[in-house]
């Protein structure tokens, strides 16, 4: 995994809210999927206050829809979504609903989650 | 960029093949037989949003995020039939637009006909689709709409203007339609093919400006760890949309002014400069000739960005094009959010009719998405507009539509706003949102028909939070 190395780290999932924190990961096998519409899983992952990851569930979705994804986000009351490519609309509508996108980030889940937890997991 | 990969008998030293595909006008990736990139042009930067040095060595499905990367992808079938594929499909760029384009794929045979690597060349096909419709009663012109006397005028000069090469200096209020005019400018133009790269020079602080327009070297100061080309240089053949030009520090009108009299860009901290080709297209909403009597505006440069005016008007003066706007804003927020939505009840026509749109053509759009959101039957009634709209309506009491009479409508409200400027009254209706929401911002900003990070914007803008 290439992308998440960056320059201004995310927020420490421990320092976020003090509690358990929901990421919801669309995947592609066991990799980031490309493009956040067309993803045909995803994987949500709860951290606790110690940094510990969990895996949740893993949800294959009936048929790839940016949509039906949001739907899911905002049920499942994830707090942070970590994708690839992803459509503005969608974007800002997740931002409205309060759920932080860190978009442009590939590689594979597990390093992803690795760097999430670090809090070196940045948008680019 | 990758190193080593060059084409020899075109000078006395080997080209890198870089250089060359630099100047072909579609984006053009190689990468080898595991599919990581080896290098891309510069028309793929534009695109895609990634530099050279940010792609190499990523798979290339991360690099295109095309719907075609993943299950529909051609390179099996380059690989199994051993010759190009063409196909229509979409990317999904850094900037988060979603673009069509025409992707082909082919196969790099060695000297002894092994594939050692694929290459794909990517045409943007926005300009195709963004084709002039157009019709006897109305002018819909991309994603222009109005058939109103000023509107028609613009509509047809756009055409025109974008033969031309000339820069182009767009006025006009807030939410009038600069962007779409810009665009639509560049669509109908040669350059059509070519990058279009926006540049807001409000947004960001002087020296990241300086860096993201004309680019920096390796080491020109702290934390400047790789060559970056600039948007100029990425916006190479297209066409350079430069909005809240007014907003433009003075230090780098000076720089842009240089730039627009011989076309060089000399990137931060080095001395040798690149010739580029692009079209430079400005607009703002401030009045850059009293920013020039009050010397926060070069002269010289307003002239050299004024060869080409257009002003577009406010929506109160395009009377005819309000009605139109705002079926043509039902019908597309009806069908997206699956609603069957066909009608304005009479009550909400008039509000409409008689309220002001300070915020232009977007705030109609923003009230009428917020109307079909809130709306659960067929015909948009006054409830289901923003409260701010028809409480106004309600404390102006006796105006009718038949006291306007034909053509643009004025209102006793609108006089009063035009002799207050589009900020105080922005101001003014944000504070009174708050009033009436008993300072909870998500009531406010519906009310507003606002997002709430659009509300937390302008009331920070206004210092109405810190």
């Amino acid at each position: 995994m290439k992308k998440p190395a960056s320059t201004t780290p995310e927020k420490p999932p421990s320092e976020s809210s003090g509690s358990t924190t929901r990421v919801l990961i669309p995947l592609l096998g066991d990799d980031v999927a490309p493009r956040f519409d067309l993803a045909p899983e995803a994987l949500i992952v709860a951290i606790d206050s110690t940094g510990r990851p969990t895996v949740e569930k893993s949800i294959v979705l009936p048929q790839a829809s940016a949509e039906a994804l949001c739907g899911l986000i905002v049920n499942e009351k994830v707090d942070v979504v970590v994708c690839c490519a992803i459509e503005e609309e969608y974007y800002q509508y997740l931002t409205w609903k309060k759920v932080k996108v860190i978009d442009s980030v590939i590689g594979s889940y597990s390093r992803v989650l690795e760097r999430f937890v670090q809090g070196t997991l940045v948008e680019g | 960029m990758q190193r080593g990969l060059h084409v020899k008998g075109l000078g006395k030293l080997p080209l890198g093949l870089e250089q060359i595909l630099d100047e072909v006008p579609v984006g053009i990736m190689v990468f080898g037989q595991d599919r990581r990139v080896v290098l891309i042009n510069r028309a793929l930067e534009a695109m895609t949003g990634f530099l050279a040095h940010e792609a190499s060595g990523i798979p290339c499905h991360y690099l295109l995020r095309s719907n075609l990367c993943g299950h529909g992808c051609q390179l099996r079938e380059v690989r199994a039939r051993g010759r190009q594929l063409c196909a229509e499909a979409n990317i999904v760029n850094k900037n988060r637009q979603k673009i069509p384009i025409r992707l082909t794929s082919a196969q790099i045979l060695d000297e002894d006909g092994e594939p050692v690597a694929f290459i794909e060349s990517v045409e943007d096909l926005r300009s195709q689709e963004a084709a002039i419709e157009g019709s006897v009663a109305s002018f819909v012109s991309g994603k222009l709409v109005g058939v109103s006397h000023e509107m028609q005028r613009i509509l047809k000069i756009i055409p025109v203007i974008a033969q031309t090469d000339s820069s182009v200096l767009i006025t006009g209020q807030t939410g009038t339609g600069k962007d779409v005019v810009a665009e639509a400018i560049h669509h109908a133009s040669g350059r059509a093919k070519g990058p279009f790269i926006k540049i807001n020079c409000g947004a960001l602080p002087e020296a990241l400006l300086e860096s993201e327009l004309f680019g920096h070297q390796k080491g020109a100061f702290t934390g400047a760890i790789e060559n970056k080309p600039g948007r100029f240089r990425l916006a190479h053949n297209g066409t350079v949309y430069l909005t809240e030009i007014g907003d433009l520090p003075l230090n780098l009108q000076v720089k842009l002014l240089s730039f627009l009299d011989d076309k060089v860009v000399y990137p931060l901290g080095s001395t040798k400069g690149h010739q580029v080709d692009v079209r430079v297209v400005a607009a703002t909403h401030r009045n850059l000739e009293e920013m020039v009597r009050e010397g926060r505006f070069r002269e010289d440069l307003l002239f050299r960005l004024n060869v080409i005016r257009l002003h577009l008007p406010p929506l109160v003066h395009r009377g005819e094009d309000l009605k139109m706007l705002k079926d043509h804003f039902l019908q597309t927020y009806s069908s997206r959010f699956g609603k069957r939505i066909q009608t304005f009840s009479e009550e909400a026509k008039h509000i409409f009719h008689s309220y002001g749109f300070p915020g232009n053509v977007r705030e109609l759009r923003n009230i009428v998405e917020y109307a079909v959101n809130v709306c659960e039957g067929n015909q948009i009634q006054r409830e289901h507009l923003p409260a701010y709209l028809w409480e106004n309506h309600l404390h102006r009491g006796e105006h009718t539509p038949a006291d306007d009479g034909p053509g643009p409508v004025r209102t006793r409200t609108e006089h009063h706003r035009s002799e207050i400027s589009w900020a105080d009254a922005e101001r003014q209706m944000i504070m009174d949102a708050m009033v009436k929401s008993q300072g909870r911002k998500s009531d406010a900003a519906r009310m507003l028909g606002y997002c709430r990070s659009t509300l937390w914007r302008k009331m920070k803008r206004h210092g109405i939070i810190e």
